[in-house]
């Protein structure tokens, strides 16, 4: 038994200590590097792009419109408002009519006389029947110079009336000879002759005898403005020159030519003065170096009614076809109006404050057209490093693009990608395998074929130490007349291959 | 007292240790819980009584491909360095890999013979992960999609997972017809703790070479119950979150007995005669029904996406609108990913679920009193899959009171396991201790390592206190004992 005891004790001894383990690191975790070799293909963007969707990353949308059959066209409109107003016609300018006169009296002590101050506010080009004064100062100045007796003397005028109609009337003595008066809503009716009158009834208190006076009158208008006024006018040439000014930001573009075809002017008006005639003498397109082009050969006669609560088109005009090779910025207008050509001959006008004559040009450009070498160049900020560093990406031995373009526009494309280091200059061109993209000319897609791009570590660093990214386009019609439409667009299917052999952490 | 310490001592030692209902241990004869996989196995014992919650705890592992040392690459002392997950992807098995494990612990188990009868009767908790899947789950993503290009050649990862926690009642009893034929029949009650079983979960991906266009789909069918109540959600960048509620549970004890199933084991033995035998045994062929916390996970490709005529999700890119939206604000692209793929997770009423039975065709050839040579056929049925495996074996017995067993099993993607049993029958009490695979803990670091390192790894170590050897057996030893007397 004993035998058996210690043979048994051995064992488990031996069971034991083979059980138990000896002190083994294991789970002890400090990873540098995963073994993995690993290749995924990724497809990345698969969409069209048409112009409204290019043309959303820029400011110019809102010129951009579609016709009926859906080609583009550039649409620039702007308003000239207020060309031609009331001040344009008529003014009472500051001015002082003077008199001075004798007066055999008929009676004492009072006496009248017809005619103190007669005086016209019309001008060769109003015969004025009316005058309604918004505002404005009237100072009035009387006084009988022969003698020193005491006198009242009390002005009055039937042609000047305040707002309730009564006629003005405004009392002087040997001790007050000068008056102002606000003219606010007062109305000014002359004769049919044209003329204002000022006359006087005259009390003297003396007992001389007096048989004639010698008396002194000034009248002076002073900042007068006016409500409106009834009258009439002669045939009144006014020259306008007036620039639409819109901002395309085709900073980035550079071009030798962009040729516009069957471009259109319509004009419409706005008019609450009375009748009036137009030339337009030239229609000018500028741009940074002025002028670009004419966009008329001949002037333009326009005749522009009445029409004071909305525009109503006045003239519509096919433009010459317009060849441009530089940025655009405006259009200006030069032209004459005629206000009222009938003249006098036309009868009472009435014109108010409110009263003027607005224009709105519209310029439409087909996109019918065709484009000599034109540039596309934007530079964006490169933020890739904000994502990436090259830490996550040096694991990855090989990325390779691929590019497949379906062309629907009708027009060439010659992409290019430069990532520039503006610190140190270095730029990093990639190499897009001399990628050209056809032209849609017959409304036929064209597939390009699918170009491919590697990019390796070295390139990856010159990547993410640029910070800018410069694309360029080329962009040409090869000598062809071309629309562009809504139904265009291009196909771009971008995939993305990452191989990678060894992972460090 | 020194008798008391030393078993004390080697309790400590048995629980520290742990055991499976092992191959090799089946063919021990003289240890009692030989027939746990044949339930008409003759036990030489009158009774049996094992160690309250720790005479026969079980653990294995089987792992056919994921090893620590083709993962892992460690420098001089021993910390990992390296992820070796080229070496990890090219030696999987192309349609089945297996992580397996097994636990099982009696809280209580003994049995008694009244003739022709030997009952049984055990309670156990058992825990059965079965996963299982193919190269794909993994070459995928660790060599990319451009491995599998091409129509006639997509990517199929495919996971399996059958998961059983369930506490087990079985009542053997093993019947003695004649001299020749035993059979032995082991009802079991089951009362399920918690399950996840996977219908299917796999996926489907074609990549174009050209413009590298994925045409994808996948499909997932799992449920999962539990007991103990849980949740599951998902917050809104899309990580699944969930959590358990133990405390409820607690408060609500009787759940533990309300996934109730039902299995059996059968098994047959017949003695050709004093030479020859064949066995047969089918085990765990059952089912439990859950009906406590039970969901349903599903998932596949949304019906509102762009699919083809084979209901494959087509990607090929997105819109240049849809770009710019995800690189201003990237939660649109986690948003548009669940969208397009979706995984719901919605409270079901209750489901059954089948456990993963396993039968045995065995037979031996006794080489005298003392030896016994026997060969094994053992075949699983987990998950729709087969997996089988070839034992052969020796069993000697010495000095009445020693078991000695040699064994080498054949299984798929594996063909070192060398087994080894000794067992002591020492008076009142059995020890043992058994493995199917001496390789597993044969390392020239640690024992940890060699199970890490091993295509399967088990001990079954256990203490069982017994009585009454049958009488052909008590005969024999007096035989023994009367010559050693006289030869003295």
């Amino acid at each position: 038994m004993n035998k058996y005891r210690i043979f048994l004790s051995s064992l488990l001894i031996i069971i034991m200590f083979s059980t138990s383990s000896c002190h083994d690191k294991l789970f002890d975790f400090n990873i540098d590097n995963i073994d993995a070799d690993g290749n995924w293909g990724i497809p990345i963007l698969n969409g069209t792009i048409g112009i409204d969707q290019l043309l959303n990353n820029t400011d110019s949308m809102h010129y951009v419109q579609t016709d009926e059959n859906g080609v583009f066209k550039l649409v620039f409109e702007g308003d000239a408002e207020n060309l031609v107003h009331m001040s344009n016609i008529f003014n009472i300018d500051n001015r002082t009519f003077d008199t001075t006169g004798v007066y055999m009296i008929d009676e004492l002590p009072t006496f009248h006389i017809d005619q103190v101050l007669p005086f016209n506010l019309s001008t060769e080009d109003v015969i004025l029947k009316e005058a309604v004064i918004k505002s404005g100062i009237m100072t009035l100045y009387f006084n009988i110079t022969s003698a020193n007796f005491a006198y009242t003397a009390t002005l009055t005028s039937q042609n000047i009336t305040d707002a309730n109609g009564t006629p003005l009337s405004m009392t002087f003595s040997n001790t007050q000879h000068q008056q102002t008066l606000n003219l606010s809503n007062y109305t000014v009716q002359p004769d049919f002759t044209g003329i204002i009158y000022l006359s006087a009834n005259i009390t003297v208190n003396t007992t001389s005898q007096v048989n004639q006076i010698t008396y002194e009158c000034h009248n002076q208008f002073t900042n007068c403005a006016l409500h409106s006024i009834t009258g009439q006018l002669r045939a009144i040439e006014i020259p306008i020159n007036s620039a639409f000014g819109f901002s395309l930001p085709l900073n980035n573009f550079h071009f030798n030519n962009i040729s516009f075809n069957n471009a259109k002017l319509s004009l419409s008006e706005k008019n609450s003065l009375c009748a009036i005639n137009g030339t337009i003498n030239e229609f000018t397109l500028f741009g940074n170096q002025p002028p670009v082009a004419p966009l008329i050969t001949n002037p333009i006669t326009i005749n522009l009614p009445l029409s004071p609560n909305q525009y109503t088109q006045a003239a519509e005009v096919n433009l010459l076809p317009i060849h441009i090779n530089q940025n655009l910025d405006s259009i200006r207008m030069n032209c004459n109006f005629i206000v009222n050509p009938d003249g006098f001959a036309a009868g009472d006008i009435y014109v108010d404050e409110n009263s003027s004559l607005s224009l709105r040009v519209k310029t439409e450009f087909p996109t019918n057209l065709s484009i000599d070498n034109a540039v596309y160049r934007d530079t964006i900020d490169n933020d890739l490093h904000k994502t990436f560093n090259f830490g996550t990406i040096q694991s990855i031995d090989l990325l390779t693009l691929r590019f497949a373009i379906t062309n629907l526009f009708p027009f060439d494309l010659t992409p290019s990608i430069d990532f520039l280091n503006s610190q140190t200059g270095e730029i990093f061109h990639v190499n897009l395998n001399n990628m050209h993209i056809h032209g849609a000319y017959n409304n036929t897609p064209i597939e390009s074929a699918p170009a491919y791009i590697d990019f390796n570590h070295d390139d990856a660093k010159k990547i993410l130490n640029s910070d800018k990214v410069i694309l360029t386009f080329r962009i040409d019609t090869n000598g062809n007349d071309v629309e562009i439409n809504n139904t265009q667009n291009v196909r771009i299917a971008l995939g993305a291959k990452i191989s990678y052999s060894q992972i460090s952490l | 007292m020194k008798k008391i310490l030393f078993l004390i001592f080697v309790s400590i030692t048995a629980l520290g240790l742990n055991a499976q209902d092992g191959i090799t241990l089946h063919f021990m004869r003289l240890n009692p819980y030989a027939p746990y996989l044949n339930p008409s196995m003759h036990l030489q014992y009158n009774g049996y009584v094992g160690v309250p919650g720790g005479s026969n705890v079980n653990a294995s592992i089987i792992n056919t491909s994921a090893r620590y040392k083709t993962l892992f690459g460690e420098n001089g002392d021993g910390t990992i360095t390296t992820v070796k997950l080229n070496k990890f992807a090219d030696q999987l098995s192309r349609k089945q890999n297996m992580l397996n494990s097994n636990i099982s612990f009696n809280i209580i188990d003994f049995g008694f013979r009244t003739k022709p009868i030997f009952f049984s009767f055990s309670y156990r908790i058992r825990i059965d992960e079965y996963a299982s899947y193919n190269k794909d789950l993994f070459n995928l993503p660790i060599h990319g999609n451009m491995a599998y290009v091409g129509e006639d050649n997509p990517a199929r990862p495919d996971l399996r997972i059958n998961t059983n926690v369930y506490q087990e009642i079985a009542l053997g009893m093993q019947i003695d017809i004649n001299s020749c034929l035993y059979i032995g029949v082991r009802p079991k009650l089951l009362f399920g703790l918690a399950n996840v079983k996977t219908r299917y979960a796999n996926a489907t991906l074609y990549t174009d070479p050209e413009d590298y266009t994925m045409r994808m789909n996948y499909n997932i069918d799992a449920s999962i119950a539990s007991v103990i109540p849980y949740s599951i959600s998902r917050d809104a960048d899309g990580k699944v979150n969930i959590s358990f509620q133990p405390k409820d549970f607690l408060k609500n004890w009787q759940n533990a007995f309300k996934n109730v199933g039902a299995a059996i084991d059968l098994g047959m033995t017949y003695r050709i005669n004093n030479m020859f035998g064949v066995a047969a045994s089918v085990l765990d062929l059952g089912f439990i029904h859950w009906t406590s916390y039970c969901n349903q996970v599903t998932g596949s490709i949304s019906e509102t996406s762009t699919q083809d005529d084979d209901g494959h999700f087509v990607f090929d890119g997105v819109t240049s609108e849809d770009l710019a939206e995800f690189m201003e604000n990237p939660r649109e692209l986690s948003d548009k990913i669940q969208e397009i793929f979706p995984i719901e997770v919605t409270e079901t009423k209750a489901y059954t679920k089948s456990l993963a039975s396993r039968f045995l065709v065995e037979g031996y050839c006794n080489l005298g009193k003392h030896h016994r040579l026997s060969a094994l056929f053992q075949g699983r049925i987990v998950n729709k899959q087969f997996i089988p495996s070839f034992t052969v074996a020796w069993n000697g017995n010495f000095l009445n009171f020693f078991d000695l067993c040699v064994s080498y099993t054949m299984a798929k993607r594996s063909y070192t396991n060398l087994g080894l049993g000794v067992g002591f029958n020492l008076k009142v009490f059995h020890l043992y201790v058994a493995t199917d695979n001496v390789f597993g803990f044969i390392n020239k670091k640690s024992i940890q390592r060699g199970i890490l390192n091993s295509h399967n790894a088990n001990v079954q170590v256990g203490l069982v206190f017994d009585w009454g050897q049958t009488q052909e057996r008590r005969i024999e030893r007096k035989t023994r004992r009367n010559f050693e007397e006289i030869t003295d």
